[in-house]
């Protein structure tokens, strides 16, 4: 990058090299005038990112301001996507649900079951959900962070665009799976995002990026589904 | 220009550039058509359906399919990114996206005969000069074929109800009038000019005429309802 006295920085995203991820070259040519609107511009998923300027880098965590850490070691952990291998794990996050501790008796089921069992949700409940996931939001957007709430956002659907694809264009439940999987998502996002403590998403977020999709409330128990039919196999 | 019509492929950006910057800028045009409209979709169409969806199956759906659209949008911007097109943020989507989705009928008949819009235009650059596009498509049109298939799967359930067979009736009136447009005017030298360097083959009429073809064989033959009058010429 070229230093211009007095000028503004602008700001790229860039890999774990420091190549623009979306050249593969180092940085050049005009940037974007914050490193929040950098990142909300990226059109290439990659991961780990960082945001550079001529004043120098910034992680993702610190491009997105306070609560930034948690999404960066959220979108990290969706990256890394190790499953929780022990039966007591995926229990203790289930139960600790976006709209409070669920105590009903827990269903581990395969991804048809999980689809049978996200039709007969508790509607109340997933009201709940919905009405934390707007909360935080609106959090956000009270405190002037619309932007970074943006491209907090944008950078999880850019990964979550290769990470929760269904393997077959055809499978509906697959397809049903990885868009509770991306609502789920988006809400922690913005949760973790919003700083609120503890982070009522924390739980989850951490299923689904393990691999799981947490459906919920459903019939008397909570059920935990497979994301795929290959899933656990 | 050249006299003859571009009979050949061209196999990367390089291959574009050292054809001419005619051919970059009509490649260009077709791909952030597609950039925008991918976006604009989402937007206008996918994201509000979330919260109109019935349930939350439906709701789940709507989410991916959304998602998938965004995703849509992205890959193509890689592409004329690597094309090196330059903003492809500016213009304005096409005229459809300016419908106002109300109801959860209205997404369903939208994705059955909007998107068929959009796998009719997709399907055309499976022969495109330019490969890389070429490419994308391929691995794009097995979502958009899931979102027209989506969207036809739940038009039939709602036409089989009484209650809302009148409401997808209104929809496919009011849907088909909309995208009409979607193909580009009859007299078009964007076309000529995509057309002359074998970026697509068909005149935007002939595109226009497959997608009422098929939006008709669904509506009159498959759901049982009238579809309505269209002339395939349109000149704004």
């Amino acid at each position: 990058m070229t230093a211009v006295a007095g000028a503004a920085p602008t700001w790229h995203v860039v890999d774990g090299e420091g190549r623009d991820v979306s050249t593969g070259r180092p940085p050049r040519g005009p940037g974007q005038p914050s490193p929040a609107s950098a990142l909300a511009a990226t059109p290439v998923p990659a991961w780990p990112l960082a945001v550079v300027s001529r004043h120098g880098r910034l992680s993702v965590a610190g491009a997105l301001g306070p609560g930034g850490d948690r999404v960066q070691h959220l979108l990290g952990a969706l990256d890394a996507g190790s499953p929780f291998a022990a039966h007591g794990d995926v229990e203790t996050m289930a139960r600790a649900a976006p709209a409070g501790r669920i105590d009903l008796p827990l269903a581990i089921v395969a991804l048809p079951a999980g689809v049978e069992a996200a039709m007969r949700v508790e509607p109340e409940w997933l009201a709940a959900v919905d009405r934390r996931r707007t909360a935080c939001r609106q959090h956000l957007v009270t405190a002037g962070r619309e932007d970074d709430m943006e491209a907090a956002l944008h950078v999880a659907m850019l990964m979550a665009t290769g990470h929760l694809d269904p393997d077959d264009d055809t499978d509906v439940d697959a397809h049903v799976a990885s868009g509770a999987r991306l609502w789920l998502l988006a809400g922690a996002v913005v949760s973790a995002l919003s700083g609120v403590d503890p982070d009522p998403f924390d739980g989850w977020a951490r299923l689904i990026a393990a691999g799981w999709w947490p459906v919920g409330p459903s019939d008397g128990r909570l059920v935990v589904s497979a994301s795929s039919p290959a899933f656990g196999r | 220009m050249t006299p003859a019509p571009f009979a050949g492929e061209v196999v990367d950006e390089a291959a574009a550039h050292a054809l001419g910057e005619d051919y970059v800028r009509a490649v260009g045009k077709v791909v952030i058509s597609h950039v925008r409209n991918e976006l604009a979709g989402a937007a206008a169409f996918d994201e509000p359906a979330i919260a109109l969806a019935p349930g939350p199956k439906e709701k789940w759906l709507a989410c991916r399919i959304a998602m998938e659209e965004y995703g849509h949008h992205l890959k193509f911007q890689r592409l004329a990114s690597e094309l090196e097109i330059g903003d492809t943020s500016g213009g304005r989507a096409l005229s459809v996206f300016d419908y106002q989705l109300s109801s959860w009928t209205e997404f369903v008949v939208l994705k059955a005969l909007v998107d068929l819009a959009e796998v009719v235009l997709m399907e055309e650059l499976l022969t495109t000069s330019y490969l890389p596009l070429r490419n994308l498509v391929v691995k794009l049109l097995p979502e958009e074929h899931f979102h027209v298939s989506f969207g036809k799967a739940h038009t039939r359930e709602m036409v089989k109800d009484l209650t809302t067979a009148p409401l997808v009736q209104d929809a496919v009136d009011d849907l088909v009038r909309f995208t009409v447009p979607f193909f580009g005017r009859s007299v078009s030298a964007n076309n000529e000019t995509f057309r002359h360097w074998g970026v697509k083959h068909r005149t935007n009429d002939e595109a226009r005429g497959e997608w009422v073809g098929r939006c008709r064989d669904f509506v009159e033959d498959e759901l049982g309802l009238r579809f309505p009058e269209v002339d395939p010429h349109w000149n704004g």
